[in-house]
């Protein structure tokens, strides 16, 4: 089991780094949804996107209704690092493939979502993950946790960069099936949406239950463990107050060493990205485009 | 203070000079077969070695992006992105691995050597700064001649060539601006180095290493101490053509 999970860890980063490299084209025909002088391409090499993917999930966890949907389709238990894996590549698609590419990607998600659809067990109330509602909180969980986390941990963008980055991915939004005028469009616009949805929101047991694996996968080896439980900690720390309460997390503010130290795992972890094969060479394709781009 | 972190070495092939000295530390502390062999090469070769240095120093596990000037480091948030948060740390494990046999697994050594392919060159603006925070003058002026183009990587800086004003040909050692304090306080988090470590050398006394590493890296950092080693060595009778150092 312990090794097991261990190989879990380790293939975490192996097919997330495959699916950065596959996601970024090598001869882009185009630059695609956002190109190399956007906010995005910039946030999404930020040190603190694992901090943001988890945080991400535990926003979109409480809508539940998108939560009933995971729970019921997508069979994450039986393979959680393939779930992970199969968004993390969705993400690098859209990211950096050239527009056509992208589009198709997103076409194919909007056709998966066309079957999934069934009842929460805890509400009654039935659920079609293409709904907009859903597709929109998840999308507004993501942009908001890319904020917060590298706000907290990372680069933080100044407030203009970060509402250039909320009106970018509107493109995202819309590429998922939310029609755009309901999508918000800056930094005020996501706090609004999530105040309005804030009354629908809560820890179902599929949550709780969903969350609490993610956070303390059992018989985790030790080293890898400390690493997670950093990840872990950050994501907490960042998430707002009564999303905390709402699971019964307990999160003291953060000390500025307990600050550094969460920094310094995630560089070292970052450096285990790097060392998968072709990470390097796509990282570097990525910034001479950006740099070049900037001088532009 | 002001020339800790710049040292100019007096000699034909002066980038050798360091190189040497930094495995002979090596080679006492150490007992690493790999170092010693390129040690030896080193001393024999003299300044033949200097054409050659950039291989040199890749036997020796430093091999750098040297040519990569198109991905140079522009700034010092660059120099922080890419040795901060534990990176030179790491780098620095990965340079006191490549003399160990058999320490590491075949991933973790990947994984290190990557990260050293991943550090680029300082950019010749970047290089300048650093030099005029030091000396107080830009390099052109510091220098009677200065070769804009970096030589050799020093692990956490790099070599450049140049004539003093007095006509000496010298190679330059420029640190990266801001890495001292950066890896010194990385080296702080004692429980994250405990940590890496029981992943890339299980087999080792954990703590034996965490002090080695700290020893040899806050000494690797002060440049102005290995001047000071090179002075010494270059005064031991039966040196070979030893240059001495500049403060």
């Amino acid at each position: 089991m312990t090794a097991d999970l261990y190989g879990t860890a380790t293939a975490l980063i192996e097919r997330s780094a495959a699916a950065y490299v596959s996601g970024v084209p090598e001869d882009a025909a185009d630059d695609g949804l956002f190109g190399p002088a956007s906010v995005t391409w910039r946030v999404s090499s930020d040190l603190a996107s694992p901090v943001a993917g988890l945080r991400s999930l535990l926003m979109q966890a409480l809508h539940p209704l998108a939560m009933a949907g995971v729970d019921q389709h997508s069979g994450w238990r039986r393979d959680p690092v393939g779930r992970l894996a199969t968004t993390s590549a969705y993400l690098a698609t859209i990211t950096f493939g050239e527009r056509a590419v992208a589009e198709r990607a997103a076409a194919r998600v909007r056709r998966i979502h066309d079957h999934v659809r069934g009842a929460d067990t805890v509400t009654g109330r039935p659920y079609a993950a293409g709904d907009p509602a859903l597709l929109l909180w998840v999308h507004v969980a993501l942009v908001q946790s890319s904020l917060a986390a590298s706000w907290a941990f990372g680069t933080p963008l100044s407030a203009v960069d970060s509402d250039r980055y909320v009106a970018e991915m509107m493109v995202a939004a819309e590429l998922a099936g939310v029609p755009r005028p309901l999508v918000p469009a800056s930094v005020a616009g996501l706090e609004r949406y999530i105040a309005s949805v804030r009354p629908e929101l809560r820890c179902t047991p599929a949550a709780a239950e969903s969350m609490a694996y993610l956070l303390d996968p059992p018989g985790l080896d030790g080293e890898v463990a400390g690493f997670w439980q950093d990840v872990r900690d950050a994501a907490i720390a960042v998430l707002p107050e009564w999303a905390r309460q709402m699971y019964g997390y307990s999160a003291p503010p953060l000390s500025p060493g307990r600050r550094a130290g969460i920094r310094q795992s995630l560089g070292v972890l970052d450096a285990m990205f790097l060392g998968e094969p072709g990470v390097l060479e796509t990282r570097q394709r990525l910034t001479l485009r950006m740099r070049t781009a900037r001088s532009a | 203070m002001k020339a800790k972190r710049l040292l100019a070495t007096v000699t034909a092939g002066g980038a050798i000079a360091a190189l040497a000295l930094a495995l002979l530390r090596r080679r006492g502390r150490l007992r690493m077969d790999r170092g010693r062999a390129a040690l030896r090469l080193a001393m024999r070769g003299g300044a033949r070695y200097a054409a050659s240095a950039p291989r040199l120093f890749a036997a020796a596990g430093e091999q750098r992006q040297l040519l990569r000037e198109d991905m140079a480091l522009q700034t010092a948030e660059d120099v922080a992105d890419t040795l901060g948060t534990m990176k030179g740390v790491m780098m620095k494990i990965g340079q006191m691995a490549s003399y160990v046999d058999g320490g590491l697994s075949p991933g973790v050594r990947r994984t290190l050597s990557r990260l050293q392919d991943s550090v680029p060159p300082m950019s010749g603006e970047l290089t300048a700064q650093v030099v005029r925070e030091e000396l107080g003058l830009p390099p052109e002026r510091a220098f009677a001649r200065w070769d804009p183009q970096p030589i050799a990587a020093a692990s956490i800086g790099q070599v450049h060539r140049a004539v003093t004003l007095d006509g000496r040909a010298v190679a330059v050692k420029v640190q990266y601006p801001g890495i001292a304090e950066t890896i010194a306080a990385d080296l702080r988090n004692v429980a994250l180095l405990r940590r890496m470590l029981r992943i890339t050398a299980p087999a080792q006394d954990v703590d034996a290493l965490i002090a080695e590493l700290r020893d040899r890296v806050l000494e690797d950092l002060d440049y102005r101490r290995e001047a000071a080693n090179q002075r010494l060595l270059a005064a031991c009778p039966g040196a070979p053509r030893m240059p001495s150092p500049m403060p």
